[in-house]
């Protein structure tokens, strides 16, 4: 059986990790919020989405978080009429991307708040090593 | 000698091992504060982990077996372990309860390491008188 306060840092390290992967998503979708297709007609950029999954690790005993699967977000695309935009089909119509810049804001609020909480743990897990160490210190 | 005879210094390294096991607790918790389906889940309380140590008799002899202690990883988990929200996804792991629950392992490990190190003082005291 190994540390548990060495274990809690892993495990901390592995929701850093998760956290700072669902961030690189939201801002993949806010940067291609408006990546429309290049043909008449085409489909523009799809939403990803970021499942989490907790996985035993065998080595430490213990649930760690990783990425499950980057998937796709399958809601309809918004369309806007605009007959001049090179991907407008025959009526005239664009698709745009099912990026939503509130639903991203809220996501990578919620990825920063998790995150935090991460760094906290491996921080009070450092205060209670050094602690440990501490007893060995004369006064 | 062996330190952890004394029952001072044995009920404090317990207690260490016990909050630094439910730091790691704490910390999958945090790790897993996304995670669709997964609920928060809490060590039973210290006290009852020291009701169920068992009192045997004193060592006379290092052949003996050894006194029972927490301290050999099988802490149980809480199953009634009360959660303050479960969102939309199946997550029932609050940061905010794991954040206080994080700030009290700290708190008490401090305490009981402070604790530790007088005993060990003044142990050192009475052996080699005032300096």
């Amino acid at each position: 059986m190994s540390d548990p306060l060495t274990a809690a840092m892993a495990i901390a390290s592995t929701g850093l990790q998760a956290q700072s992967t669902r961030m690189r998503v939201v801002s993949e979708n806010v940067a291609n919020a408006n990546s429309t297709s290049d043909v008449p007609g085409g489909d523009p950029y799809r939403r990803k989405t970021v499942t989490f999954d907790a996985e035993l690790d065998r080595a430490i005993g213990a649930s760690m978080v990783k990425v499950k699967a980057i998937g796709v977000d399958k809601s309809d695309f918004r369309m806007n009429y605009d007959p001049s935009h090179p991907a407008a089909d025959a009526a005239g119509y664009v698709k745009l991307p099912n990026v939503s810049a509130l639903i991203e804001m809220a996501d990578l609020r919620e990825a920063t708040r998790s995150y935090e909480a991460n760094l906290n743990i491996i921080e009070q897990a450092r205060t209670m090593m050094m602690r440990t160490t501490d007893l060995i210190r004369r006064n | 000698m062996d330190l952890m005879g004394i029952p001072l210094f044995g009920v404090a390294s317990d207690r260490m091992s016990y909050l630094a096991m439910r730091h790691e607790v704490i910390a999958e918790n945090v790790a897993n504060a996304n995670t669709p389906k997964f609920v928060a889940r809490d060590l039973k309380p210290f006290s009852e982990e020291l009701k169920n140590a068992v009192v045997t008799m004193e060592r006379t002899r290092p052949g003996h077996l050894p006194i029972s202690s927490t301290a050999g990883g099988k802490l149980r988990m809480d199953g009634k372990s009360q959660t303050w929200e479960l969102v939309p996804s199946g997550n029932g792991v609050s940061l905010e309860q794991e954040m206080l629950k994080a700030s009290d392992t700290v708190t008490s490990y401090a305490l009981v390491s402070n604790i530790y190190k007088s005993n060990v003082n003044l142990l050192s005291q009475a052996v080699s008188g005032p300096r």
